[in-house]
């Protein structure tokens, strides 16, 4: 078979002793980036864009695409230990992560993430391998309409989080959506809310106000609660780290959980916006809305954490489909990435696969060998990590929040960002005491400017009818799809319902 | 010796230099000026992008050059100081008035962002040393669309205003968009996107009728045949664009609006250390290098020096504040 | 205290949507949405739902509740060098402002490892220097002088 071939042939060129090193050292690289907070995947990749230059292309995009999908690993494991989201598309793994920390849990969570993450990953390659082609067509009919109803999907996953205290479930959304309006109007040049401050042209960013929000502000909270106290760990409790492994419980709830949720990431990612946010919010959703005990999501529910961790990886994947056969850059990682392709003399777009075979295939190719030198690293690295959080909290909170607070600065090198996410710890901090959803606030921060501007160029487009929903096929099909997810979860609802009421009764 | 430190920010190194050459560094500032322009003292390279744009990619292929052929003796550090659409980091060279020894390269926003923005500096501020290339647009349509030549795309737009997509809406798209519609003579409605990847699948899913971008962006397309150039807007189509008439044969030459890939300096700096640089971008445009990298980038050879850069920069400016005053978003 | 959180947002929230109201236009010139016409909406709903939190934790009487005195004092100390931090950083640059605030973070809540202090309050800016500004090649603050 043709595609088989062709995977040998990028095997062949993949597996030589040179890119071998430089994978595995982009792998943990990207790891290791991934878990600073402030450096997500795209600030990686772009920091070390530099040092590939030299490198032959296929050496160099291997070495690239590792940090890729390294960074987006090890991301996860500071918003399991930490709370710190590094990148947004981690903001969905916090909501049962770190409960899973906080109940003893930190090294069977970050094990069974490491799993999801192999799991979406290398269903995501393997999609790719087989039907990149024809995964394309989804980009092909994606959209301002489709987006917008995407960005809707995600926008309802807020009432997810909102289900404890709404009022203020809905205040949080609100300063989110608020936020999101910062920065110069898309469609008519204006600045709003900048107070004619240069930095803010751009808009408020989502990582000073995700590290502001989730680490330094639980950082606050922990020593509110006397944390720093304790001999040892501190926000993390360690008397049941006898069980490092994830038990054979986790394995069987957790079964159907990879599978279904990578392939959700991996179709969701290939639409060039979000892709990655998106998906991991709805596998999320989907997650919770297809478990028996939806109440015990958010409290370290461990499928809570595998949905969207197989999901974003599955993602990150699903967005190199865009790339390798249109030459799209779906997210700000890939466009790092088709900047390098240019300087490389190749020419991204439908072509690049038949006229660089050797490159389009050596790189799908790495990415098998990517995503399991990521495994094999994590299984050294978990152990490591969970041993500095052991340290007494009162020494490692100083720390952590000078490489927060460095971490923030470095990525555009702007103090304003920084007392960004200072002023948001500060906030965070009130917040959660009070009762917020500091989750809330950053998920309207990053899907808020995007609703309002697909929504204002859909009707830009439709001159103002809202007829286009309803026209073009993609999005009637999503409609479709839309409320088929909508009635099966009612429906889901009221059985449990009646099941319910069925054991009471009996 | 030329030694290029490194290619992306380094603020401990700058450090580590700063503290050998301290007191020169110091005094560099202020006295150059009258002075003869001393190319052995180290060069701080501003960026005002972040690595991997249009922009990134212009200044360190410059450093590279500078580099190989022994440009310029003293050592070259680069600096990303992205935000606020360059205003930070053409802030920051603004900050080093009359310092010869810090360069940055310009782009669209060069123009724009001033024009939109409070910015404490403006275009013309700046000492101007050259126009090195210029990074040009192409109308584009979806290969399934019924438009096959410029022409057709007027009578079209002339029965039902088209929707053309840009990214942003103070921006070079959006410029010669509402340029083309002027001269041409139809009605039309532009859709401001963020991010390249948007704006092309909009256009690939036949969601916008036509878009204008740079060719870099989707050269690969049009050779896929998946979209169709209808005009370019300089005089030498690219070799890729073979058969794409220009817009002067159009007709419509005045919407031709360049993005600037130029070459500036700290605001009054001397005549010596300007045309210290004149001369050297005379040598970078010629090599070799050069080439490749305009070529790769489907940029035009464009190249104006000193003055005439600065009248090129007026002209712009002039275009732009026209445009965006009659539309309101100035 | 919950009522200066409380009334924080509440100022904030009427300032923006002061400003969506008066500076910013509900439509465009082509009667499409305008800049203002989102946060015209999340202003005002921002201000509906604060009063409303607000009125709920008045009746609960919580707004006046006071802190339990040991627990707001350690995070307050925290907060209050972080806030530190933030401005040491844009005077004097990293390598003198992290030294200062670990120094001080750990002098302050540590206080009987006086050596572990001092080895860790060295060590931190060096190993931020060397992975920071050696490995990653990333930008950090710099201070005022150079």
């Amino acid at each position: 078979m043709e595609i088989f071939d062709n995977l040998l042939m990028g095997l062949s060129i993949a597996i030589t002793p040179i890119n071998l090193m430089y994978l595995l050292i982009g792998a943990s690289i990207g790891m290791m980036i991934g878990a600073i907070p402030g450096f997500g995947p795209s600030a990686g990749i772009a920091i070390l864009l530099p040092l590939t230059f030299s490198m032959s292309p296929i050496s160099a995009v291997m070495m690239l695409a590792a940090i890729y999908y390294g960074a987006m690993f090890g991301g996860t494991i500071t918003a399991i230990l930490l709370n710190t989201p590094g990148d947004s598309t981690t903001v969905a793994s916090t909501f049962d992560g770190f409960p899973l920390a906080q109940r003893g849990r930190a090294g069977p969570a970050l094990v069974m993430q490491a799993c999801a993450s192999f799991v979406g990953g290398t269903i995501g390659v393997i999609l790719i391998t087989l039907l990149a082609p024809i995964f394309s067509m989804v980009t092909r009919s994606f959209g301002p309409p489709e987006f917008f109803l995407l960005c809707v999907m995600g926008l309802l996953t807020l009432v997810a989080l909102m289900s404890g205290n709404w009022i203020l479930g809905l205040i949080s959304a609100l300063i989110g959506f608020a936020l999101g309006t910062v920065g110069v109007d898309l469609e008519t040049g204006h600045q709003r809310f900048t107070f004619g401050a240069v930095e803010l042209i751009g808009g408020i960013h989502f990582i000073p106000v995700a590290i502001g929000l989730f680490g330094i502000g639980e950082l606050f909270y922990a020593f509110y609660n006397g944390a720093h106290k304790s001999g040892s760990g501190g926000i993390i409790q360690y008397q049941n780290e006898s069980r490092f492994w994830p038990t054979k419980q986790d394995l069987i709830d957790c079964k159907y959980t990879m599978p279904r949720n990578s392939i959700l990431g991996f179709v969701i990612g290939i639409i060039p916006g979000a892709g990655a946010t998106i998906a991991s919010l709805m596998a999320y959703s989907l997650e919770r809305s297809l478990s028996k005990n939806p109440e015990k999501f958010g409290m370290g529910e461990m499928r809570g954490l595998v949905a969207p961790e197989s999901a974003n990886n599955a993602a990150s994947s699903g967005a190199m489909v865009p790339l390798l056969t249109l030459g799209i850059p779906g997210s700000a990682s890939t466009a790092v990435l088709l900047a390098a392709f240019l300087m490389w003399g190749l020419r991204p777009g439908p072509l690049l696969m038949e006229q660089n075979p050797e490159f389009a295939w050596g790189l799908i190719s790495s990415m098998y060998l990517g995503n399991m030198a990521l495994l094999v690293l994590s299984v050294f690295a978990i152990p490591l990590f969970v041993y500095i959080i052991k340290a007494p909290y009162r020494i490692l909170a100083p720390l952590v929040l000078v490489v927060c607070t460095l971490g923030t600065f470095s990525v555009n090198a702007s103090i304003v960002e920084t007392f960004i996410m200072l002023a948001a710890g500060i906030v965070g901090f009130y917040m959660k005491r009070l009762g917020f959803s500091p989750a809330a606030v950053v998920l309207a921060l990053v899907l808020g400017p995007m609703a309002e501007e697909s929504l204002r160029q859909t009707l830009l487009i439709s001159r103002g009818s809202f007829d286009i929903f309803f026209i073009r096929q993609a999005s009637v099909y999503i409609l479709v799809f839309f409320a088929a997810i909508i009635l099966g979860g009612a429906f889901l609802n009221s059985q449990r319902r009646r099941d319910k009421l069925k054991e009471n009764t009996v | 010796m030329t030694t290029l430190k490194t290619t992306i920010t380094t603020r401990p190194q700058v450090f580590a230099v700063a503290c050998i050459a301290a007191s020169s560094l110091l005094l560099a500032a202020p006295f150059a000026a009258a002075d003869e322009y001393d190319p052995s003292k180290q060069l701080n390279v501003t960026i005002a992008f972040g690595p991997g744009g249009g922009n990134d990619v212009l200044a360190r292929t410059l450093i590279e050059i500078l580099d190989k052929y022994d440009l310029y003796e003293g050592d070259i550090v680069a600096t990303n100081r992205p935000g606020g659409s360059g205003a930070v980091g053409w802030g920051y060279i603004y900050s080093q008035q009359g310092n010869p020894h810090h360069i940055s390269t310009t782009s669209g926003s060069f123009i724009a962002t001033p024009l939109q923005a409070d910015t404490p500096w403006d275009t013309l501020d700046f000492t101007h040393v050259a126009l090195m290339a210029a990074d040009d647009q192409v109308l584009v349509v979806n290969a399934e669309s019924s438009i096959n030549t410029f022409e057709e795309f007027v009578e079209y737009a002339q029965q039902e205003p088209l929707s053309v997509g840009g990214i942003g809406s103070v921006n070079n798209d959006f410029i010669v968009a509402q340029l083309l519609s002027v001269e041409a003579g139809y009605e039309y409605d532009y859709i401001p996107f963020n991010q390249q990847g948007e704006l092309t699948t909009a256009l690939l899913s036949n969601s916008i009728d036509a878009m204008v971008a740079t060719p870099g962006s989707i050269i690969g397309l049009i050779e896929a045949g998946d979209f169709r150039a209808l005009a370019f807007s300089a005089e030498q189509v690219p070799e890729a664009l073979e058969g794409v008439p220009s817009f002067e044969e159009l007709g419509v030459a005045d919407a031709a609006v360049p993005m600037p890939r130029g070459l500036i300096l700290p605001p009054n700096v001397s005549d010596e250390a300007r045309q210290w640089w004149i001369d050297t971008i005379t040598e970078v445009v010629e090599t070799p290098e050069w080439q490749e990298y305009v070529k790769a980038n489907f940029l035009t050879e464009n190249v104006l020096l000193g003055d005439d850069f600065t009248g090129f920069l007026e002209t712009s400016i002039n275009n732009f504040r026209t445009i965006l005053t009659e539309t309101g978003a100035i | 205290m919950r009522l200066f959180f409380y009334a924080f947002m509440l100022l904030a929230a009427i300032v923006y949507t002061y400003m969506a109201f008066f500076d910013l236009s509900f439509l465009t010139n082509r009667g499409r949405m305008g800049p203002g016409f989102f946060p015209r909406f999340i202003g005002g709903f921002l201000v509906l739902c604060l009063v409303a939190a607000i009125i709920k934790e008045a009746r609960l009487g919580k707004l006046l509740e006071k802190e339990p005195d040991g627990q707001m004092r350690d995070a307050a100390v925290l907060i209050g060098l972080a806030m530190t931090f933030g401005v040491l950083l844009v005077v004097t640059g990293y390598l003198i402002a992290t030294p200062l605030f670990v120094g001080a973070a750990l002098l302050y809540f540590n206080s009987k490892h006086l050596l572990m202090n001092g080895a860790i309050t060295l060590a931190a800016p060096l190993t931020i220097y060397v992975l920071f500004g050696q490995v990653l090649n990333a930008s950090l603050p710099h201070g005022l002088w150079w």
